[in-house]
């Protein structure tokens, strides 16, 4: 029967410690990621190699975008928007492997036989998500305090008028909104790119999933995107002056 | 509680939370097409934007969806 | 929460993984290469503005170059010209002592040859003087005597000689 879950599952305890399958799918992307950024670095040269003028391009492309919204204050920017668009879009299409939700074990859990998939997407687990909504809002946050100062909260608490309160009010709850909208937008679009796959799959597992998979490929991508272009913006907005 | 009465109340909250972004996207991506179309050079400013609208509009579906799997989960 | 999938504990590991890529790449991805492409940006730049210099710098060369090979040029034909013209000088005066060496040579010639003309003149009438007297001594001899002889032939002289006279006038 067809196998979905919203929750990642556990496939292993390190001292009470749960690791879950999309926790080892993290780790995994971290793993290639950081051997991406040794093996760019030993061989950093002037001249560049292909592989440095993929890296550069990637690098230097992403810079020039996130440019384009931020201006300036890039430099700034750049370590937080930028790791997140390569982590997000790595951690997508890492998802769409072969062998993802689909390579498992079953596991005894409360007296029923339940298989578990070992590798998962990341991003299709709200624990990662929300880790993400979560320092990319605070460090929003963060830059329109270190900006602004103490101006930074008058958006937030204006009592010049009754209107300007009320629209401070709606600015605080925009800001929670804004980690619960960046969580479940990301884990919703690639949760349900998971549920589409593996429903497409049951139905028709042959060449039906093809056109599907391309679609997914490019969610991943447009959502990667969308993260970090929407954090680019909320921190140009946020380092503001003048409301 | 009725299971069955709540699947229903699943599937109307997202369905019906997919209608209003559903309209809200179709209008800023035709808007934009139009303004590529009427003015091609602002192509990647308009896309950036666009992307960003689409985004806002899609956070209300978001917000379906969430109560949708609250609905469904607890 | 729960029911979602959300555990503390794991929010929390996923915000230190992430924090962890953000400080690797940051450090040895983001800054290293955005320092390269800035260096090498840097390197293009100088790169062209020295050609930019070297165009600038052969262009002046060049016209230095044109500049010196047109002066050589006027130069040279000024020196040929002048040479021509010494030529032609030299040329004519030497035709012109050809000439007159050549009119001299004739002249002389021409008065060599009168003067031997002349010689011979004078040589062939006295051998004809001599001859004539022979023949007529030997002719008239036999019929005349010394005093006629003599008389004829003193006549006869006189007869020739107003005969040359004639002639030679």
């Amino acid at each position: 029967m067809l196998h979905i879950s919203l929750t990642a599952e556990k496939i292993a305890e390190i001292g009470g410690f749960p690791i879950t399958n999309s926790l080892f799918t993290t780790w995994l992307v971290m793993g290639v990621l950081i051997t991406l950024v040794f093996l760019t670095r030993s061989r950093l040269a002037l001249v560049p190699s292909r592989f440095q003028v993929v890296m550069e391009g990637l690098v230097g492309g992403l810079y020039n975008l996130f440019e384009s919204v931020t201006g300036e204050r890039t430099k700034l920017y750049f370590p937080l928007v930028g790791t997140l668009f390569i982590f997000i879009i790595f951690t997508n299409w890492i998802g769409l492997l072969p062998g993802f939700g689909t390579i498992g074990f079953k596991m005894v859990q409360g007296g029923k036989e339940i298989f578990t998939p070992i590798f998962r997407s990341g991003n299709a687990d709200l624990n990662t998500t929300f880790a993400l909504a979560l320092i990319s809002v605070l460090t929003i946050q963060f830059f329109g305090i270190k900006t602004l100062g103490l101006t930074y909260f008058k958006r937030f608490l204006n009592l010049k008028s009754p209107v300007y309160f009320f629209v401070g009010i709606l600015d605080i709850v925009s800001e929670f909104s804004k980690i619960i909208s960046f969580a479940f937008r990301l884990f919703g679009n690639i949760f349900a790119g998971e549920v589409l796959l593996a429903v497409i799959a049951f139905l028709m597992p042959v060449i039906a999933p093809i056109p599907f998979l391309g679609l997914e490929v490019f969610v991943g991508f447009i959502q990667a995107l969308v993260f970090s272009m929407l954090t680019a913006a909320f921190l140009s907005a946020a380092t503001a002056s003048g409301h | 509680m009725d299971e069955g009465l709540k699947m229903v109340a699943v599937g109307l909250a997202m369905g019906l939370g997919a209608i209003g972004p559903g309209i809200g996207i179709g209008l800023v991506a035709g808007r934009s097409i139009e303004a590529i179309g009427r003015n091609p050079d602002a192509e990647g400013k308009i896309r950036t934007n666009m992307i960003l609208a689409i985004a806002f509009c899609e956070a209300v579906a978001i917000y379906a969806l969430v109560i949708a799997l609250i609905l469904k989960f607890t | 929460m729960e029911k979602l999938g959300i555990e503390p504990i794991l929010l929390l590991t996923q915000v230190i993984n992430f924090s962890i890529l953000v400080i690797v790449l940051t450090k040895f991805l983001y800054k290293p290469i955005l320092k390269m492409l800035d260096e090498r940006k840097r390197k293009i730049e100088e790169g062209l503005a020295l050609s930019r210099e070297m165009a600038t710098k052969k262009e002046e060369l060049d016209r230095d170059r044109e500049k010196v090979l047109d002066r050589a040029k006027n130069e040279g034909a000024k020196i040929i010209e002048e040479y021509k013209a010494q030529a032609k000088k030299m040329e004519a005066e030497i035709i012109a002592s050809a000439n007159e060496e050549a009119k001299r040579l004739k002249e002389k010639a021409k008065t060599d040859q009168e003067e031997e003309k002349k010689k011979m003149w004078s040589d062939l009438r006295k051998q004809l003087f001599i001859l004539a007297l022979e023949m007529s001594r030997k002719v008239v001899g036999e019929v005349l005597n010394d005093k006629a002889q003599r008389l004829i032939l003193e006549r006869k002289l006189k007869l020739l000689e107003s005969e040359k006279r004639e002639n030679v006038n």
